[in-house]
């Protein structure tokens, strides 16, 4: 059953799934984090207190401790947050225009198809993190730079399944019978073909975001990307190597961040699969 | 068609009950076959018709019971044996050609490993002497090309793979042979071609064949059942149930045939010459 | 091949490569289809049954031959005169799972067409939705249900209003009753011929079902590995020309008549002939072959009062 339809047949007593729901909520929490942050954390949070350096956690007003330079962990999560959260989302959006667009086009037979499939095959034969480091070492280091790095290595995923999906969905009946009434191609994709790769689609963007995530990560734990004092995830676990046994929570909290936001976003992508496809 | 009988019963089934959860899905039916005879079943989807078959072979699904009933096979009741001791008979005694052609066969394995596995399953042999029974198998199914033992279920047309179904289930000599549809979406040439090759596994053995088409039941059959919503509505042989129906849905049921088989044309073109 | 014919297939080819080797799924078919005829066209699966009327509808292009409708060669026309053309020619499928959007309302369904066609105001539109509705026998409640919610027979009954919203002159009927129960395939049957009858539609009924095809159609074509090996009047069927149409006549489980073991017999001792080139294309399974089959036979008379023709050197009626 298509998405389109799972939805609106929601009052016909359909259970929402936990797994939608745990990653939902998760998510959903996360997004009202970074919508918030600027009223939860403010300039004064993010300054360096050489006074209160490596403080435990669970004691106010540092509740999750702080660095050692004195800076508070809870804020620079939240920071981090906000970094992660919009670099992924950038470079998920993109590499799905990116990658739906082009699909769509090589779904239909035809000289263009054949280019784009060749297109596709030699872009995902790139290593991605080779790729956006050597873009980021030339063009230097920024969000724009890491969205765009990471959703223009990416995209080939998007549209390998888009050109499957779209060109089975051109050899379905109804479809032909959509063609027969000789309606605008604007009408037929509309219609009939997009909302054809709702499911799919739906299944997939969790994952890819999940995907970016970790990949952004990587990076900044590399020194990649983001810019210097930027606070991310990655860039924090970096700083925390050298307090492991003195500091963990300097590791802790961070890794933890990551593992359920990508655990979140996972659970939905899995639980829209289960019910969609 | 003349059928030789035997003096006792290969197959009687009793007062059989099959319900799930909510509803009953087949009524107390009750009907004997003997070896030499063809026994067709016949209804709408929905009739029951083919749950029927599973119980017998065994292979209800989970949420369906046998709530009251017995099935007896050559004397042996088939409901009071343990679940083991039921799939080693069903291996053995009854063969059973499904309705989904395609799910029928492993895509990934060939016809001819397919059909050693079942030969060695049951019967201790050297591969060479298993792969030769399982090209007899399949010449005695009329396919005739030494290659098909070596193809992959994708390569062969449908009338092929129905074939090579009925090789597998005759493989290991069952007394009991059903069949689930054996020819929907088939062409009529072929159709008739497998109907024969039932008809004739039927000489030494008792063949059940399960349809929703009045017609290829008529052709081969030596008795019809005609299920209704689980019920059995009309027994006896093949002649008399179409010749004279008693009941009303039977009856009805005929008629909608014979308007879709009636031979006069009813339309004529405008431009009649 | 009467010239003003409503639909005229002119020497149709159709190849394409699949797997090395090139697949040759029509051979210089040519049909003709009169305004208010109905044509059947009968065969086995493989023989191009469905091609032909696929390609009528414009999905598929032939290799060589010409479609023309309206005496319009569907394949010149400009864009737009084929939209305005190819409007007119609509197709009921096989599948009524398959043919009907999964997401879609029957009344989105059914309005769709009207709108694409601009048929008027949307008031006009829901009348015109609610006429349709009746002209296949559906309930109006049936409105908001979506296609999972109805049964086969509902389905295709949507599938063919959704081609009569259109208007068509010619409607293809590409085995309509096949996935049907028999019962409701029987429903079917009478309604394709009732609205036939109303509307003097043109109809192109594809079927392996000759009982249906008698039921339903004036003339006959029957199609083989690609070509058509007999056509004329639906009477045929009771005098075939061509050893093709006899066996698959003789096939046909007419009800009360017992398995056809003669039948049966000669085709199980027929040894299919190693790769027939050249020559009758029906030469390796045919009963009657002899050495003149060695020669490719043109559809030729059988029967010149009644139109009827056959592909045999042998043709007798």
């Amino acid at each position: 059953m298509s998405a389109v339809q799972e939805i609106s047949d929601f009052s016909e007593s359909q259970p929402v799934r936990w797994d939608i729901a745990v990653g939902c909520a998760v998510l959903g929490i996360a997004l009202m984090l970074v919508v918030m942050s600027p009223w939860l954390v403010t300039e004064r949070d993010q300054l360096m207190d050489l006074n209160d350096r490596l403080a435990t956690p669970f004691a106010w007003p540092h509740v999750l401790g702080t660095d050692q330079l004195g800076r508070d962990v809870a804020s620079r999560i939240v920071m981090g947050l906000r970094w992660s959260f919009a670099t992924a989302v950038c470079s998920t959006l993109l590499a799905f225009a990116i990658g739906t667009v082009l699909g769509l086009v090589a779904a239909r037979a035809g000289r263009a198809s054949n280019f784009i499939r060749r297109l596709t095959a030699l872009a995902q034969s790139f290593p991605v993190f080779v790729l956006a480091v050597s873009v980021v070492a030339l063009v230097g280091n920024g969000f724009f730079a890491v969205s765009t790095v990471l959703g223009l290595a990416t995209w080939p995923v998007f549209c390998r399944v888009v050109q499957a999906e779209a060109a089975s969905l051109f050899t379905r009946e109804y479809v032909l019978a959509a063609q027969m009434l000789q309606m605008s191609r604007a009408r037929l994709y509309r219609k009939h073909i997009l909302p054809g790769l709702v499911s799919s689609l739906s299944v997939l963007v969790p994952f890819h975001f999940a995907d970016m995530l970790i990949a952004e990560s990587a990076l900044s734990f590399l020194g990649v990307g983001a810019p210097l004092g930027e606070a991310t995830w990655g860039s924090m676990l970096q700083e925390s190597r050298s307090y492991l046994w003195s500091a963990p929570w300097l590791m802790l909290f961070p890794a933890a961040a990551i593992v359920t936001l990508v655990i979140a976003a996972n659970l939905l992508g899995d639980g829209l699969r289960r019910k969609l496809v | 068609m003349t059928s030789d009988h035997h003096p006792l019963p290969l197959l009687r089934v009793d007062g059989l009950t099959l319900a799930s959860d909510a509803h009953t899905i087949v009524k107390e039916l009750t009907f004997t076959l003997r070896a030499g005879e063809m026994l067709g079943i016949v209804g709408e989807s929905g009739s029951g018709k083919s749950m029927t078959a599973y119980a017998i072979a065994g292979l209800l699904p989970r949420e369906v019971l046998v709530t009251s009933g017995s099935i007896m096979l050559d004397s042996r009741s088939l409901l009071s044996l343990s679940h083991a001791e039921r799939r080693m008979l069903a291996g053995r005694r009854i063969g059973m050609v499904l309705q989904d052609r395609r799910s029928s066969f492993n895509p990934v394995r060939t016809i001819g490993s397919i059909l050693i596995e079942s030969i060695v399953r049951h019967r201790a042999m050297p591969t060479s002497e298993a792969r030769a029974l399982a090209m007899q198998a399949l010449t005695g199914v009329r396919l005739l090309d030494s290659k098909l033992i070596d193809a992959y279920p994708h390569q062969l047309s449908g009338g092929q793979l129905q074939r090579a179904m009925i090789a597998l289930a005759r493989l290991n000599d069952p007394v009991l042979l059903i069949a689930d549809e054996p020819t929907t979406a088939l062409d009529p040439i072929v159709q008739l071609q497998i109907l024969s090759l039932l008809r004739a596994s039927a000489v030494d053995r008792g063949v059940v064949l399960i349809t929703h088409d009045l017609h290829v039941a008529a052709a081969v059959c030596d008795q019809l059942i005609v299920m209704h919503r689980g019920e059995c509505i009309e027994q006896g042989p093949a002649r008399q149930v179409i010749d004279s129906p008693e009941h009303t849905y039977t009856r009805q049921w005929l008629a909608s045939a014979r308007l879709l088989s009636s031979g006069a044309p009813l339309l004529r073109s405008v431009s009649a010459l | 091949m009467t010239s003003g014919a409503l639909l005229e297939v002119a020497h149709v080819s159709m190849t394409f490569a699949s797997r090395g080797r090139t697949v040759h799924a029509l051979r210089d078919v040519s049909l003709d289809v009169e305004a208010g005829e109905v044509v059947a066209l009968i065969g086995e699966s493989g023989s191009g049954k469905s091609t032909l009327a696929r390609l009528i509808a414009g999905i598929g292009k032939p290799s060589c031959g010409s479609v023309r409708f309206r005496s319009h060669d569907l394949g010149r026309v400009s864009k737009n005169a084929q939209r305005t053309l190819r409007q007119r020619i609509q197709m009921v499928f096989q599948d009524p799972d398959a043919s009907l959007n999964p997401s879609h309302t029957v009344a989105a369904i059914l309005t769709e067409p009207l709108i694409v066609r601009r048929f008027g105001s949307s008031d006009a539109i829901r009348r015109r939705v609610a006429e349709l509705l009746e002209q296949v026998r559906l309930d109006a409640g049936l409105l908001e249900r979506r296609p999972h919610q109805l049964s086969g027979g509902q389905k295709q009954r949507v599938a063919i209003a959704r081609a009569l919203a259109m208007e068509p002159e010619v409607l293809i009927a590409d085995e309509p009753l096949s996935a049907l129960d028999v019962s409701t395939a029987a429903s079917i049957a009478r309604l394709f011929q009732d609205l036939q009858r109303q509307l003097s539609i043109a109809m192109l009924f594809i079927s392996h079902d000759l009982a249906a095809v008698r039921r339903l159609a004036s003339r006959v074509a029957v199609m083989y590995a690609g070509e058509i090996v007999e056509t004329g009047p639906i009477g045929l069927l009771d005098a075939p020309a061509h050893p093709f149409t006899r066996l698959l006549v003789g096939s046909t489980l007419v009800e009360n008549a017992r398995l056809n073991t003669t039948l049966v017999e000669q085709l199980d001792a027929m040894q299919p002939l190693a790769i027939a080139t050249g020559g009758c294309g029906y030469r390796a399974c045919c009963l009657s072959r002899n050495d003149v089959c060695a020669t490719a036979p043109a559809l030729a008379t059988v029967d010149d009062r009644i139109d009827h023709a056959a592909r045999c050197h042998l043709r007798r009626a």
